[in-house]
């Protein structure tokens, strides 16, 4: 059990498992509620797990948020298991869930051909798996939920794109810290940035894509971009978290306010950065939201309805001028900041 | 094969003989390839498989360490269309441990089409075909740190190995198709330019060839060295042949003429043609061999079989012994055999066979031929002429009216019977009997009339000798007998009674009753002569002799023979009337028991109590009376005078005990016997065991079977049977068991010398040892001292006959001396 389970969902475990031995008790006195109801779900068996790559990552937390937001609003009991990075974790948790026969599973593995393996343990099991994001190699599943990462990155880089035409750095280079490319995700995030750049006719300099996701790693990256391409105008990071090294080599190497920073994906300390101009913006995906999708096309599932096989959430390209706008849906969506 | 060459065309022969090279060679080629190239792939698909299995074990141990499930299988995926492989499965330990077994199976394996699946390690139908698979190679995976991951296992199906071969198959059959096919065109058009073309040419001008097939011009010269030489070859031996054949044409008319010589020599002959193939055992019968047993032709089976059955039984083991003494001499003898064969009516036909047989390298028969000949017609011709050869001997030798041996013939067998008397040093006689007054006859009843007269005697000549004597006419009324193996010199004379007998009765011829007389004279070999001569002249003077004496009777040549006969003639004469006259007396002669001195009976002996000449003893007349067979009479007169006073002396109560009396021979041979027997017992009232019969030894092993019936019924009338002379005879053994006696008589010649002579000593405890073994009683003949009698006593004989107690005695004595019985108490004394 992941230990960012909360004392309410320990409370609702336990309701949970009071809950089967009730009903477990009338079954067995009163011989009711046979197993009348193969088309819909039985109360006994309505337990969803959610596999997660590692729910240290702000991201993945969120996403937990809403999944366990939406499954708990549904009637669902939901454990949530963080691999924490590690694939035999991963694959150990994979194993025991499916062994405990739940309703169904939400993924978001360790990476997408972790996730085909998963796939293909659950589909001898009969259980239904939906992927919240990351994606996966091949296998079968009930739908993948995604954030439509080209458009997203086709966004920002438009922001990115008007902001240097704004300085008059359209002659300036872009360089570009990727997430693995091997992602397709990373890919597409690529693409739509680059269809952006193309567009404002602004040159790309190197694409590097990270390994370690360090702090180091972004910074020396960084670092190197800006001594190579003194032209450099613009860095883009495709992830949020390691933002602090590209803004430490801009400076550590004087060229704040000459190379503009850009994200995909955010921190909650973007809520003040963006309006301070010291990033340009951030394509912002919506993990809350994309959780409580993901339970909500699982139940969908479950009760027999038609699902759509992907499902591409849009990604919020936000800047200085448009964040005050999307403040609420970033508090909710973006940073799972829930209003009570 | 052959028979395909033989038959077609040259062109598909070569078609035939290059497809099928071709076809060889490849197939030689195809299977080395095929071999070769399996052996290959299977090799490179060894060193493909460890290959991949290294570059897999090293990518996949990453992998595997890091839980890349899907990764490895990918990898796994991609090596196994990379590499063609049929199947790659991983066993993962790391998941086994997951998943709570021992390894984590998983990989990928092709399906029927070929296409990669994933591997189901619960699937039966998969882990079949793994068992299946072609080869497999195993290797663990181990993690650079030493840690044993797990295993991964490639495995390679034929699949591929198959496809190639059959590309091979395929390729080596299209370029064996294609290579024969032009070394058939290439060849074809080289054989038919240089082959077939001259040979061609050479067929269309020998096509054109006389009626003997001999072509009219000579062949083409033409084409390749071979066709050429084969060209010249054949000219030369249509030349050869065309003038042998003006040779050959010779040889045959030569060998018509031959043939039809020898087929009108054989219809000439008029033989039949015989072949007898000794290897299959089949015989060739000409037309004629079989017309000559009168059978249709073709009619006879072609067997040996036939000849044997067809032979007459007399001359069938001649026959076959005379093929076979011929076949033994390997064809150095001449095979001649003559026979008899049957005719299909049942007739016989004299053949004659020739031949001649052929031996192969080993002297084995295989082949006689030869001819048979009738020679019936020859036979019968040879018979004939032999008959008439036997009757102009029979004529020369015989006399013509009496078919008597004529004087030459009786000298030869004189002459043939003195060299057999010579021989068995024994006598014969010959008698000389001219008739009587014979001239007057012929003289006056005339020659037809004594011819008649003379074939009366010849034929009363002959009713009287024994077949064996000879009987000749000398000539005129001179008639010659012979008599061999003459025992007496008397008989001599008995047999010229006997004629004269004979011819005493009258001879009637043309109502004439002639009564005939002969004057005989008889000569003696070796007495009266050694020679034919000296014996027919002494026979001759003999007769004169009688001739002188009166005529009607006969002389030896010797004086002396003549009186004896005369002294026999009258002997016997005498005999005839003393039967009639009963001078016959009976004497007795007693028998004792020496021990007991009792009388235990006695023998009756016969005497002649002549009136002019006293008392005969027997040995004196017995001897004519048995040649005459007055023995029979004189026999049977003394038994009925005997059996009647022995009757009587019963009657008066003198116990005689028994009554021994002499059966003789001739007496055993008449029939009426046993019904003179009884009558005589019953005429006289005697009882049958108050008598004992005595038999003499010879007697009876002179005809012993017939004896033995004879005293069989004798002994079942109740008289006893002794047997006499005892040790005389030569008795068998096995004979005087079966003989019903009781009682056996030791014959006098062994007493007289006892009991100082050994042999008689041991002759005597024999026989008396032999007389007890067979429960006989034993008597003891001619006894005359005491000595015998106790050293027979001691032996143990007890019962005596002979002087010593008695000489025999006649009735009055006997009676006498049965009236005193005397002997009852009185000591042995003579009487």
């Amino acid at each position: 059990m992941n230990s960012h389970t909360t004392r309410y969902q320990h409370r609702s475990r336990q309701f949970s498992l009071l809950s089967l031995i009730f009903l477990s008790c009338l079954c067995c006195i009163d011989n009711i509620e046979a197993a009348d109801a193969n088309s819909t779900v039985q109360m006994s068996n309505k337990k969803l797990v959610y596999l997660v790559s590692d729910l240290r990552i702000p991201f993945w937390d969120i996403m937990w948020r809403g999944i366990k937001s939406r499954a708990t609003s549904l009637g669902y009991d939901v454990e949530v298991y963080s691999a924490e990075n590690n694939a035999k974790r991963e694959l150990e948790f994979a194993v025991r869930v499916l062994k405990d026969n739940v309703s169904g599973i939400i993924v978001s593995p360790t990476n997408s051909s972790a996730c085909e393996t998963i796939l293909k343990f659950s589909k001898p099991a009969g259980i239904p798996v939906v992927i919240s994001d990351i994606g996966t190699d091949g296998g079968e599943y009930v739908s993948y939920i995604s954030s439509n990462n080209h458009d997203g990155a086709y966004q920002i880089g438009q922001i990115l794109t008007r902001k240097l035409a704004d300085a008059g750095w359209q002659s300036g280079r872009v360089g570009i810290i990727a997430i693995p490319q091997m992602r397709e995700n990373g890919r597409a995030r690529t693409a739509g940035f680059m269809q952006a750049l193309s567009e404002a006719g602004i040159k790309g300099a190197d694409i590097k894509q990270q390994v370690t996701f360090s702090y180091r790693e972004t910074y020396d990256y960084s670092e190197q971009m800006i001594k190579k391409y003194p032209d450099l105008r613009a860095i883009w990071l495709q992830g949020s978290d390691r933002y602090k090294g590209a803004l430490d080599a801009i400076a550590d190497t004087g060229k704040t306010e000459e190379i503009l920073l850009t994200t995909f994906d955010a921190e909650p300390i973007f809520l003040d950065l963006i309006p301070q101009g010291i990033l340009i913006g951030a394509a912002m995906q919506q993990p809350y939201l994309m959780g409580e999708e993901a339970v909500t096309t699982m139940h969908r599932h479950l009760n027999g309805e038609t699902v759509e096989k992907e499902k591409q959430l849009p990604v919020l390209a936000i800047s200085k001028e448009n964040i005050s706008e999307k403040l609420p849906t970033i508090r909710r969506n973006v940073l799972g900041i829930e209003s009570h | 094969m052959k028979t395909l060459i033989n038959k077609h065309p040259i062109y598909v022969t070569l078609g035939i003989i290059i497809i099928s090279a071709v076809a060889i060679i490849s197939v030689l080629q195809s299977t080395y390839s095929y071999l070769s190239t399996k052996h290959r792939i299977e090799n490179e698909m060894r060193e493909s498989v460890e290959r991949s299995i290294i570059s897999l074990n090293k990518n996949i141990a990453t992998y595997l360490s890091s839980y890349a499930v899907n990764e490895y299988q990918k990898l796994v995926t991609n090596e196994l269309e990379r590499r063609n492989s049929f199947a790659i499965v991983v066993e993962d330990y790391n998941m086994g441990t997951i998943m709570g077994v021992k390894a984590y199976v998983s990989g990928k394996i092709r399906d029927d089409q070929w296409r990669p699946t994933d591997f189901n390690p619960n699937n039966t139908q998969q882990n079949r075909k793994l068992e299946q698979a072609y080869y497999s190679f195993r290797q663990s995976i181990v993690s650079p740190g030493g840690e044993e991951l797990g295993a991964i296992t490639i495995y390679i199906s034929d699949h591929e190995l198959r496809a190639e071969l059959r590309e091979i198959v395929v390729g080596n059959l299209i370029s064996t198709i294609s290579i024969s096919l032009l070394l058939i065109v290439s060849l074809f058009v080289s054989i038919r330019l240089r082959l077939l073309k001259p040979i061609a040419e050479i067929a269309e001008v020998i096509s054109h060839a006389d009626k003997e097939g001999i072509p009219h011009e000579n062949v083409p010269c033409a084409g390749p060295q071979e066709i050429t030489t084969l060209s010249k070859t054949m000219n030369r031996m249509i030349d050869t042949i065309r003038n042998s054949r003006s040779e050959l044409i010779t040889k045959q008319t030569e060998l018509e003429q031959e043939k039809e010589r020898f087929k009108l020599a054989i219809d000439g002959a008029n033989d039949g043609l015989w072949d007898w193939n000794l290897k299959t055992n089949e015989v060739y019968h000409s037309p004629r061999f079989e017309t000559m047993l009168g059978y249709q032709v073709g009619e006879l089976p072609n067997s040996i079989e036939c000849w044997s059955e067809l032979l007459h039984p007399e001359d069938s083991e001649q026959a076959h012994r005379r093929v076979k003494e011929y076949l033994d001499t390997k064809g150095e003898g001449r095979y001649e055999n003559t026979f008899r064969m049957q005719t299909k009516s049942g007739d016989w036909r004299w053949i004659t066979g020739r031949g001649k047989a052929l031996f192969d390298e080993t002297g084995t028969a295989v082949r006689f031929v030869g001819f048979n000949t009738d020679i019936t017609k020859l036979i019968i011709q040879q018979e004939e002429l032999q008959h008439q050869r036997d009757t102009l001997q029979f004529q020369a030798s015989h006399d013509a009216l009496t078919d008597l041996a004529n004087r030459t013939l009786f000298t030869y067998q004189l002459e043939q019977g003195i060299d057999k008397a010579a021989r068995d040093n024994s006598k014969l006689a010959l008698l000389f009997i001219d008739l009587d007054h014979f001239k007057e006859i012929n003289d006056s009843l005339g020659h037809r009339t004594g011819d008649e007269v003379l074939k009366s005697v010849t034929l009363r000549l002959k009713q009287t000798v024994r077949a064996e004597d000879a009987i000749a006419r000398l000539g005129g009324d001179e008639f010659t007998i012979l008599i061999e193996d003459l025992k007496q010199d008397q008989d001599a004379s008995r047999l010229a009674e006997k004629i004269q007998h004979k011819l005493s009765n009258p001879i009637i011829v043309d109502n004439h009753e002639l009564y005939i007389t002969i004057s005989i004279g008889i000569s003696i070999y070796p007495d009266n002569g050694k020679t034919s001569k000296d014996l027919l002249k002494n026979a001759d003077a003999a007769m004169y002799k009688a001739k002188s004496e009166g005529r009607n009777n006969f002389q030896y040549y010797s004086a002396e023979m003549t009186a004896q006969a005369f002294e026999r003639v009258q002997m016997e004469t005498r005999l005839r009337m003393a039967i009639e006259n009963d001078e016959f007396v009976v004497f007795y002669q007693p028998q004792f028991n020496g021990v007991s001195n009792r009388l235990v009976g006695m023998e009756a002996l016969v005497r002649w109590q002549a009136p002019s000449l006293g008392l005969i003893f027997p040995s004196q007349f017995i001897p004519i009376a048995e040649s005459t067979g007055l023995i029979v009479e004189i026999d049977r007169l003394v038994m009925r005078k005997a059996v009647a006073q022995f009757s009587e002396w019963y009657r008066k109560g003198l116990q005689p005990g028994t009554l021994s009396l002499n059966l003789s021979m001739r007496q055993l041979q008449r029939k009426d016997l046993v019904e003179f027997l009884l009558a005589s017992l019953e005429d006289s009232g005697c009882s049958p065991e108050w008598l004992e019969m005595e038999i003499t030894e010879g007697h009876v092993m002179e005809n012993p079977d017939e004896a033995i019936k004879v005293l069989s019924k004798i002994d079942n009338i109740g008289i006893k049977l002794a047997l006499d002379d005892f040790g005389t005879g030569y008795s068998s053994l096995s004979y005087l068991k079966r003989l019903p006696i009781t009682k056996l008589k030791i014959d006098r010649s062994f007493i007289k010398d006892l009991p100082n002579d050994t042999e008689d000593k041991a002759i005597s405890k024999a026989v008396i040892a032999l007389a007890k073994s067979l429960d006989l009683e034993i008597l003891a003949e001619g006894v005359e001292t005491i000595e015998q009698i106790e050293f027979l006593v001691e032996n143990g004989c007890v019962v005596f006959q002979g002087f010593f107690y008695s000489k025999p005695i006649p009735v009055s004595e006997m009676e006498a001396f049965l009236e005193k019985k005397s002997w009852i108490d009185a000591e042995p004394s003579f009487v």
